[in-house]
């Protein structure tokens, strides 16, 4: 096992390091930085001046060679929009992404599960018909479409739930934590009214976000579960004279969620980038905006720090499930 | 058998053939010259949203329709925006093109010098490449004069030779939009985009939320160009000068009076205000401005980019005393008057603040303003309180906090604003008018803004000006503005938005040849729409029109 484990990890090396090389390449023939920097103020001679500054002069060998030292210590450049280092927007924004995430997961995870689990259990009535319905739909609604949707139903509609952001102004005036993980930090200092108007902000999102991998984990689930039900092992189960939760719960969802663990992996990178759009829609002060913000200014910087990132995370949750799957099946690290 | 695959395979390649074929005669078409045939020219078009064209490649489609019923053919040639400014201005590419421009400071120089003076083919939007020797000096001399009726003349002479010279088809100007609810009075949109929040109030409470679609991106006024930092910037900090409420004439605020200007126009002599502190309780004073302005000369340009346009002309500053600040010049200027009322680059800083911040002063700006900054959570809300020390106590603001608070969709800020969870919004698309105008208080006002088609006049097709007079003449502008925008923009019928417009024909009033005959034409107007004239003109030149 610590074999495999160590052998997969030497792997992300070579890949890691593809992927900064791509990423440098793209970014590098797009346009022209001094076209975004400068607009339209500077001279011939002042553009020609800070392509002098940037280092834009140099072989294509030269500047990847310092992007990816400098990318090695940290230092993914500054923004040319916010005039910031890449690297402190990007870990300001970040938490308030992966708060997002995490919720849009547990959603997934929890709704998903037990949804397919009650659809498989009572294969082609109303429950099942009704929750692949939903699926379907869930799949298929652009991710925009239902978050503008819900906005107008739940906030303007019924005025249950605010219309956008992560807390109302008030209450975000007063609310200083010392990260941007507001609902971690809300929660374990018991500041119950600030944690509830949290929730109240990123229930929406977060169940845009969830709507299709919770779709998707949805008809997995009843998939394999179905597939998993009709195996020889389940009925010796039954024929043993175990109760049928026992059957259900102990044996058959246990098999049945190997592939569904690697679904789930999957889809957290397909969540980070779906928080893209649905932290437009609520204005989601997370990495979504910000690489939103930054691809409209063409600001290379801070699109090639946050595309890195973004690749990184992918690659390494791959792994991560890569090797959750081996834990499972002891088939797979053998072989 | 064999003979059917035969013919099918060499049907197919004949076909790919032509459409190859065809793609690269479509790419290389520019303007032809062959008499007798119909004319075709290329026209660059940008596919970005700007507050002066809110169709964003519409406005070509629309242009190539009108010259269509003519049998003129525009190839439009489409581009991001940042790609198109590349083509455009760097590359020279395109036979006419399609720009707009934003005032900075509200004198007409911003507008017609920029535009057509030979000087700005690269800095400038003078795009075209127009180099008349009569139109540079006009422009020169009124930003040398600082006689305002003089430089009304030589504005109006200007427009005039630029419209017998036909180098632009002028197109519309966008208004400017806000939103509040019932609850606020006192907001005001200003045509330079100033934000003045003193007389605003809120009834029932003590706070204004206004909602917008970007944060600031830092709060120092030598570092940005944003809007959307302009507008925090305008709460805290103040510059020696400012607008007049609703116009762009310029009045003191810093400053004791207008400046007094020696008779070459070189040297500018100002009287500061006295008893007034910065936030942090320092001194206002001759050294501050001195500071302040000289930061911004010694900027490097992708740090301060508005340093150069705004303090780019002035050789030295003097502080011979507190109160007194003395500004000489490279060279005359009138506009530089303007300039020193901007919310961007001029407004004057604390320079104790700036010591100790250093590169953290853009979040922790200090300035002599009405309100304070008390918190900022990036992308998310700006909380500003109002500054109980204010100097001005004829403008005290009536509020006791605003929040700026970011909503990025559009339609989300509308949404906002109509169901009252902020007070006011601006940003406002098109889509978003009719709903406003029921759900909520919709203001609107004339943007300093103008969109315009522009030809390259330096070489063929449209070094030719007849053809240039006759493309103008076929675009009915005042129909297709109409058409493309409704209420929310107007036809521009010359160079400058119409207030500055009237306010440079008022002071000609009475003077022949300078006082419009009709209640819309303009001196110095394009030529307007005339198909039977046009269609002439192009035959004398040689082409076939329908």
């Amino acid at each position: 096992m610590a074999g495999y484990i160590s052998r997969r990890v030497l792997q992300l090396v070579p890949v890691l390091l593809g992927i900064t090389l791509l990423v440098f390449l793209i970014f590098h023939f797009t346009a022209d930085p001094t076209q975004v920097i400068l607009g339209m103020h500077g001279s011939a001679q002042q553009r020609e001046a800070l392509r002098e500054r940037l280092g834009l002069n140099d072989p294509i060998l030269v500047q990847y060679g310092r992007y990816l030292g400098n990318v090695l210590q940290g230092d993914l450049g500054d923004s040319w929009m916010r005039k910031t280092p890449v690297s402190e927007e990007i870990s300001n924004k970040f938490p308030h992404t992966v708060e997002l995430t995490v919720v849009a997961m547990i959603i997934t995870v929890l709704v998903g599960i037990l949804v397919g689990v009650i659809s498989a259990v009572k294969p082609y009535s109303i429950p099942d018909y009704l929750s692949m319905t939903f699926a379907l739909v869930g799949i298929s609604i652009p991710v925009f479409v239902l978050g503008l949707l819900l906005i107008s139903f739940f906030s303007v509609n019924l005025r249950w739930l605010p219309i956008n952001g992560r807390m109302s102004s008030i209450m975000l005036e007063a609310f200083s934590p010392p990260s941007n993980y507001y609902l971690l930090y809300a929660t374990f200092t018991g500041k119950w009214a600030a944690a509830w108007d949290l929730l109240k902000h990123i229930i929406m999102p977060a169940v845009t976000l969830a709507a299709a991998s919770t779709a998707l984990v949805a008809r997995m689930t009843r998939a394999t579960l179905l597939e998993v039900v009709r195996q020889d092992y389940i009925r010796t189960a039954r024929a043993k004279g175990l109760p049928e939760r026992v059957v259900i719960y102990k044996h058959a969802l246990k098999n049945a969620m190997i592939p569904v663990i690697t679904v789930i992996g999957l889809q957290f990178g397909a969540l980070l980038g779906g928080a893209l759009l649905t932290e437009s829609v609520f204005t989601w002060p997370g990495m979504g905006t910000l690489v939103i913000a930054a691809v409209e200014a063409q600001d290379l910087p801070l699109v090639q720090g946050v595309v890195l990132l973004v690749a990184t995370l992918f690659v390494v949750a791959n792994l991560v499930v890569d090797l959750l799957y081996a834990f499972f099946d002891p088939r797979i690290r053998y072989s | 058998m064999r003979t059917r695959r035969f013919l099918a395979l060499a049907l197919a390649s004949l076909m790919l053939l032509g459409v190859l074929l065809a793609g690269c005669a479509k790419k290389d078409a520019t303007g032809t010259t062959e008499p007798g045939k119909t004319f075709e020219f290329t026209l660059m078009a940008y596919t970005r949203d700007r507050p002066y064209n809110t169709v964003k490649d519409k406005l070509a489609e629309g242009i190539a329709q009108e010259l269509a019923k003519a049998g003129v053919k525009a190839n439009i040639k489409p581009l991001p925006w940042a790609e198109y400014l590349d083509a455009v201005r760097k590359k020279g590419e395109g036979d006419a093109f399609l720009l707009g421009w934003i005032g900075d400071n509200g004198d007409v120089d911003n507008f017609l010098y920029t535009f057509f003076h030979s000087s700005q083919t690269e800095g400038g939007l003078n795009n075209m490449n127009y180099k008349s020797a009569a139109v540079d000096k006009l422009l020169t001399d009124a930003q040398r004069t600082a006689d305002p009726k003089a430089r009304a003349k030589l504005y109006l002479d200007a427009m005039k030779q630029v419209s017998d010279d036909a180098v632009w088809v002028p197109i519309s100007y966008g208004k400017d939009y806000m939103a509040t609810t019932a609850k606020v009075k006192g907001l005001k949109i200003h045509p330079t985009g100033l934000l003045d929040l003193r007389p605003v109030e809120v009834t029932g409470k003590k706070e204004f939320i206004f909602g917008r679609g970007g944060d600031s991106v830092l709060l120092d006024p030598a570092r940005i160009e944003d809007g959307a930092s302009g507008q925090v910037i305008n709460q805290v900090y103040e510059g020696l000068y400012t607008y007049k409420a609703g116009s762009t004439d310029v009045i003191p605020q810093l400053a004791d009076a207008l400046p007094t200007i020696s008779a070459d126009g070189k040297v500018y002599t100002i009287k500061l205000k006295t008893g007034i502190k910065f936030h942090d309780g320092t001194p206002f004073n001759a050294a501050a401005v001195k500071f302040s302005i000289e930061r911004l000369m010694t900027g490097k340009i992708e740090d301060m980019p508005y340093a150069d346009f705004t303090f780019g002309v002035v050789s030295k500053i003097d502080a011979p005393n507190d109160s007194t600040v003395v500004i000489t010049l490279e060279e005359p200027s009138a506009p530089f008057l303007a300039n020193l009322a901007m919310g961007i680059a001029a407004p004057i800083v604390s320079p104790a603040a700036v010591q100790k911040y250093g590169d953290k002063f853009g979040e922790n700006p200090v300035g002599t303003g009405p309100f304070l900054l008390k918190s900022w959570a990036k992308d998310q809300q700006i909380v500003l309180e109002r500054n109980p020390d204010y100097w001005n106590k004829e403008a005290t603001p009536k509020v006791d906090k605003v929040i700026f608070k970011v909503i990025k969709e559009s339609s989300v800020r509308a949404d906002a604003v109509i169901k009252g969870e902020v007070d006011a919004i601006d940003g406002i698309a098109p889509a978003d008018v009719k709903r406003l105008k029921d759900g909520a208080k919709l203001l609107e006002a004339e943007g300093m803004n103008i969109s315009y088609l522009g030809f390259r006049v330096d070489r063929p097709p449209f070094d030719n000006k007849d053809l240039r007079k006759a493309i103008t003449m076929l675009i009915n502008r005042e129909a297709m503005v109409k058409g493309l925008y409704g209420d929310t923009a107007t036809m521009a019928h010359t160079y400058v938005p119409p207030f500055m417009q009237k306010s440079m024909e008022s002071l000609m009033a009475g003077q022949q040849g300078y006082t419009p005959s009709g209640k819309v034409p303009a001196v110095g107007m394009a030529l307007s729409y005339n198909p039977t004239e046009a269609k002439k003109l192009m035959t004398t030149l040689g082409y076939a029109t329908k």
